[in-house]
């Protein structure tokens, strides 16, 4: 886990000496947006797939 | 060049002389097979070939072209594959997929809307064994939904193109103008194939529940030849970015919450197609060409992830995240060759998802449709997660299961082998693929700010997955979907035929057998008169000496009086037998009626489908 929260430190130090020509938003020119876009895109995702769970998790023989 | 046979015809009618072959020749056979549809799309020259006339239609059995040609040629690479793959399987299953592949085939390179569907058709019967092969009870209930759903998909889809072809619309299958009721039914009808929500239970529902080695053909190509089917009909339809955009997403997130191994899959072909049908929506040169591109590479990697799947549902019997675990040690190549699809799925550099995807969301970025690529780049999140790091964390890491898997056999491994290889070789030297694709459009995939892009995200998913781990592993539960509504609501339906409409039914049915009832009667007593009150008389006139007239009587007593008492009967027991008839008339009525509900609960579907998302 170290390893991996060093290796996106790295990253995103990288990303501060890349310039972006082509940006779809404005965001994108901050460095380390991606970052932020995978590490909360990814509690999004799950948070919204538990929210859903509620509606549509059934037991296993839901179906018989 | 000669084009000596459509090469879907060949696989088709190829795969009809399985059967008849043993041993080594028969593996030899199969794997040669597709090898030789390959060698025929390659040799085949652009331009329409084998148009015939039929019933004073032209049909066009192949228009090669560049959007035919790039289906065509990952349709047969996949054929072998898949082919070498399921090595060990049964004729039925050879014929069934051989057939299967080569209607797909046969529909990419149709240039003519009739011997299109014709092949479009063909697809649903030579599928569904796939799912039926598997045998279990499940597989064969799910199998039934799969045929109902893409048969109530086809009978959209003919619709359509009756009224278009009534309109004076043209035969040739090409762009349609997206006006009148015609072509929307038709783009439905592709829809349904596409898998787009709300009409994509049928294959969420059945790929978890085919053969092992079936579902690696099915995950390659009803959907992508749907895919073909609305870039070659409709391209630039505005409405399909949106469809596209927010599939990409739906899967995704449906994903997060099952427990199957191809389920979890399934639900990301639902999500990869997005992509495509979302690049075929936007319809600049970009954008199809990132949707054929990403199609290619689909079916290569998604045919890896499913033979992934599949080896391990074979070694173990198991396939629920739930039941698995820990099984790194015991089937380390099935989990390297795994990654190498899970990794192209996810778009990591090196791997062939990263020269297709970022070329629908260059495309999405280009016309400025921010929600779109919002979407389409937070679903990339999404595959990661959950095919990159859910599935395999706990199907060979988390809690050891303590399974012993069996041997995969080679041939399997192989197959997975070059599966991977191609999707190495592809994601590093893209060329080939992008010089195959359907407009010239210069696309640079390896540059700095999008490897960074790739990375950060990769990398802080990891982060997320490691701190929600817990949260999201498999737990033994049913995922309810679109498919409840026809899994429950039949149910309901069923009932209310059983009870209101059957009792109903029951009162009739007694009612025609009573006054069959009093046919009878009738019949028994004439019979009854023929036999003691006519015959009685006619008997006894001899008696009293008039012997020239008996035969007349005799005569007419044989023919006449019985001939109408035994036509009495005859149709008295017809009646009953009508009846009867009735009775049967009434359960194809049931079957009249369960396919009209079926209408009305996709349509109900489809509205609250939309509704809710």
């Amino acid at each position: 886990m170290r390893l991996l929260l060093l290796t996106v430190a790295m990253l995103v130090g990288i990303d501060l000496l890349v310039t972006k020509h082509h940006v779809t938003v404005h965001a994108e020119e901050v460095p380390g947006f991606y970052a932020a876009v995978g590490f909360f895109g990814a509690l999004l995702i799950v948070g919204f797939s538990k929210a859903l769970a509620r509606w549509v998790v059934r037991e296993e023989d839901y179906y018989g | 060049m000669v084009n000596w046979v459509p090469p879907g015809l060949l696989l088709i009618a190829g795969a009809l002389l399985v059967p008849f072959l043993k041993g080594k020749v028969r593996s030899a056979y199969v794997l040669a097979l597709p090898l030789v549809a390959l060698a025929n799309v390659a040799l085949m020259e652009p331009g329409n070939h084998w148009v015939l006339e039929f019933i004073g239609v032209e049909l066009v059995l192949a228009r090669v072209d560049s959007l035919s040609l790039v289906f065509g040629y990952v349709f047969a690479i996949f054929a072998f594959i898949g082919g070498l793959y399921s090595l060990g399987e049964g004729d039925g299953h050879f014929v069934a997929a051989y057939v299967y592949a080569g209607s797909a085939l046969g529909a990419v390179f149709a240039g003519d809307l009739i011997s299109f569907v014709v092949f479009w058709e063909l697809m649903l019967p030579s599928s569904v064994m796939l799912v039926w092969f598997r045998g279990t009870r499940e597989s064969i209930r799910s199998g039934f939904r799969y045929a109902v759903f893409h048969t109530f998909g086809g009978a959209i889809l003919m619709s359509g193109l009756a009224i278009e072809v009534a309109n004076g619309g043209p035969l040739a299958f090409d762009q349609f103008a997206l006006n009148g009721a015609g072509p929307v039914l038709i783009l439905v009808g592709f829809l349904v194939n596409a898998a787009v929500p709300p009409l994509h239970p049928w294959l969420t529902d059945a790929y978890p529940r085919s053969t092992v080695a079936g579902g690696v053909f099915m995950c390659a190509f009803t959907t992508k030849t749907a895919v073909y089917a609305l870039a070659r009909g409709f391209p630039g339809t505005e409405a399909l970015i949106w469809m596209g955009a927010v599939m990409a997403l739906y899967g995704v997130i449906f994903a997060m919450l099952e427990n199957d191994i191809r389920g979890i899959l399934s639900y990301h072909i639902v999500s990869q197609v997005g992509y495509m049908v979302a690049g075929i929506g936007i319809g600049t040169a970009m954008g199809v060409n990132g949707s054929s591109a990403h199609a290619f590479t689909h079916i290569l990697y998604k045919g890896l992830l499913f033979m992934g799947a599949g080896s391990v549902i074979y070694a173990t019997g198991a396939s629920k995240l739930s039941e698995l675990g820990g099984l790194h040690r015991r089937m380390r190549t099935t989990m390297l060759l795994y990654m190498v699809g899970a990794f192209s799925i996810s778009a990591l550099p090196l791997f062939s998802g990263f020269v297709s995807k970022s070329m629908v969301i260059a495309a999405a970025s280009e016309e400025h449709l921010l929600t779109p690529w919002g979407l389409l780049t937070l679903s990339s999140v999404g595959t990661f997660l959950s095919v990159g790091l859910k599935l395999p964390y706990f199907t060979f890491f988390g809690e050891d299961s303590g399974i012993a898997p069996k041997r995969v056999p080679r041939h399997m491994v192989a197959a997975m082998g070059i599966a991977a290889l191609a999707n190495v070789l592809l994601g590093i030297y893209p060329d080939p693929l992008y010089r195959a694709l359907p407009s010239e459009v210069e696309f640079v995939p390896y540059t700095a700010p999008h490897l960074m892009e790739t990375l950060l995200i990769i990398a802080t998913t990891a982060v997320a997955f490691y701190w929600t781990r817990e949260l999201v592993k498999g737990k033994p539960k049913t995922v309810l979907d679109v498919d409840w509504t026809y899994r429950v609501g039949t149910g309901a339906f069923m009932w209310a035929v059983r009870n209101p409409v059957g009792s109903f039914a029951g009162f009739m049915e007694k009612k025609l057998y009573d006054s069959v009832d009093g046919v009878k009667a009738f019949s028994r007593a004439a019979s009854s008169f023929d036999g003691r009150a006519v015959d009685g008389v006619v008997n006894f006139v001899p008696e009293k000496g008039i012997k020239r007239p008996s035969f007349f009587t005799r005569w007419s007593d044989d023919n006449v009086v019985d001939g109408v008492i035994d036509r009495v009967s005859v149709e008295s027991f017809r009646l009953g037998d009508l009846s009867s008839r009735v009775q049967a008339g009434l359960v194809q009525g049931y079957v009249g009626l369960f396919a009209l509900g079926i209408v009305v609960l996709a349509v109900i579907a489809g509205i609250t489908g939309r509704w809710l998302l």
